[in-house]
């Protein structure tokens, strides 16, 4: 499973990115993901429905998060507001791998 | 078939549509009454723009609310309004992040009420004043969703807990005067200025508390420009983490100034029009260009005082509207330094201060 995912605006207005790929992740990270992904059941999320309006509200955060799973592949752009609560663990996880990778020097926001 | 409930078509900067499932969040939260608020705002700013005597009506229709803080815990999941932990003048509750966000939204209250501003509350209709805290899990952020403020408990690496910090708290209540004024859309220069006015409420509040501290201090009355020279002009810098310390999110006074770390990279933020950012990021750089505006009050407040710069600024945002450019803003804003020099209330050199500042950063 590939994983993009983006984070970015906010108070503090910081972009955060991530791309993964369940066959080359260590086998913990890995294994989360792929629980993670499942439990937000976010292949039946329809694109449109968590899209956010053209802006705002203030300060939230917006996400871009592109999943491919063998065939399968979803595509969605959300925030804060509009994302599922089904959705927030896998966000959350998401955004503490991108920090990780910062802190490690590996990416930069 | 769409599945969207249409809430409003300008909720404030709310998104047009908002799926069924946030709607079902919201009617869990008890914010079912939002609709009609939405709708109550939505004539308000018509009613401003268009026909001064419905504004009469409406204050005479809306029943007054009490501008009462409540403090609510999500308990560290993204319910809103979940648990109310902490209603008006109810007792300490020994979580800092409730006690913390209580005390920063009773000081912004009571700014408002002040003489500077004069509002009661942030619709100036005494509108319940309604936070959450930890919200989400190792959330490193805060926001203002059109009715409420929200805050994140911060993953403690990066960013300590947002209610800390009194600026921030101020920023996202700003965001809601700002919606109930001009009302900016949140994208491109009009966003900037939503920004723009936010980083000054968050500023200005921490400086009138500031002021009253050290008055208390005293036992004597400071006068405010004493206050402005000496405040920091940070944004952000209370909720920086460990690996951040001594960092800030935005410097008023140096804007682009406020961060340079292998963690965050370097501050983007602008002091000057020649540097505008013009790209989609961020909305088009709402929170980049605002550095611009903030430091053209920063230079204001500096030489007339934050008090009298802030009544400028406020008289100017009541009269500005949401696709209001720069250029738009600083023609308010030097209009309102104008009348109000004539009304004496402030110095009589306040236009040249603020046409000054202005130039400084070539918005004149
Ligand atoms: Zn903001």
């Amino acid at each position: 499973m590939h994983i993009d995912f983006e984070s970015s605006g906010g108070y503090a207005n910081i972009k955060l990115t991530y791309h993964g790929n369940t066959d080359t992740l260590p086998e913990e990270v890995a294994n989360k993901l792929i629980q993670l992904v499942e439990s937000s059941r976010i292949f039946d999320l329809n694109e449109k429905e968590v899209a956010p309006g053209l802006s705002g509200p203030p300060d939230v955060l917006h996400y871009r998060l592109v999943i491919h799973e063998g065939n399968k592949r979803i595509s969605l752009s959300f925030n804060d507001i509009t994302a599922p609560n089904s959705l927030h663990p896998l966000l959350t996880f998401l955004q503490e791998l991108a920090w990780e990778q910062i802190r490690k020097g590996k990416s930069s926001p | 078939m769409n599945n969207f409930t249409k809430v409003g078509s300008d909720y404030e900067c709310f998104s047009t549509f908002i799926p069924p499932y946030v709607l079902d969040n919201m009617a869990k939260a008890g914010i079912e009454e939002a609709k009609s608020t939405i709708l109550q705002s939505q004539f308000f700013r018509e009613t401003r723009a268009e026909n001064s005597k419905k504004m009469g009506l409406l204050a005479a229709t809306v029943p007054k609310g009490k501008a009462d803080v409540q403090v609510y815990d999500s308990e560290n999941t993204t319910v809103f309004q979940k648990k109310l932990v902490r209603g008006q003048d109810d007792p300490k509750t020994n979580d800092p992040a409730v006690d913390n966000a209580y005390d920063h939204v009773n000081d912004d209250r009571d700014f408002l009420k002040d003489e500077i501003i004069g509002l009661n509350s942030l619709d100036n209709n005494g509108m319940n004043l309604i936070c959450n805290v930890h919200f989400g899990k190792k959330y490193n952020n805060a926001f203002w969703d059109g009715k409420q403020i929200t805050l994140g408990d911060g993953d403690g690496v990066i960013f300590t807990n947002f209610a800390k910090s009194l600026d921030v708290v101020a920023h996202e209540l700003g965001h809601g005067v700002v919606q109930f004024t001009a009302n900016f859309e949140y994208h491109h220069q009009p966003g900037a200025l939503h920004e723009h006015f936010a980083d000054v409420f968050g500023t200005v509040v921490t400086q009138w508390v500031e002021k009253k501290t050290a008055e208390k201090a005293a036992g004597k009355e400071i006068e405010w420009l004493q206050i402005t020279k000496k405040a920091d002009w940070l944004i952000g810098d209370e909720i920086m983490g460990p690996e951040l310390y001594g960092e800030a999110l935005r410097c008023m006074s140096e804007p682009g100034a406020a961060y340079d770390n292998n963690i965050l990279g370097k501050d983007p933020q602008p002091a000057h029009m020649k540097n505008i950012y013009t790209g989609p990021g961020d909305n088009g750089g709402v929170h980049i260009n605002s550095g611009i505006m903030n430091k053209a009050f920063y230079l204001t407040a500096i030489e007339i005082g934050t008090d009298q710069a802030s009544r400028i600024w406020y008289n100017a945002l009541r009269n500005l509207w949401p696709t209001a450019i720069f250029k738009e803003a600083v023609g308010e804003i030097i209009k309102a330094a104008r009348l109000l020099a004539k009304d004496n209330k402030v110095d009589k050199e306040a236009t040249q201060r603020v046409r000054t500042a202005f130039r400084e950063v070539g918005l004149f």
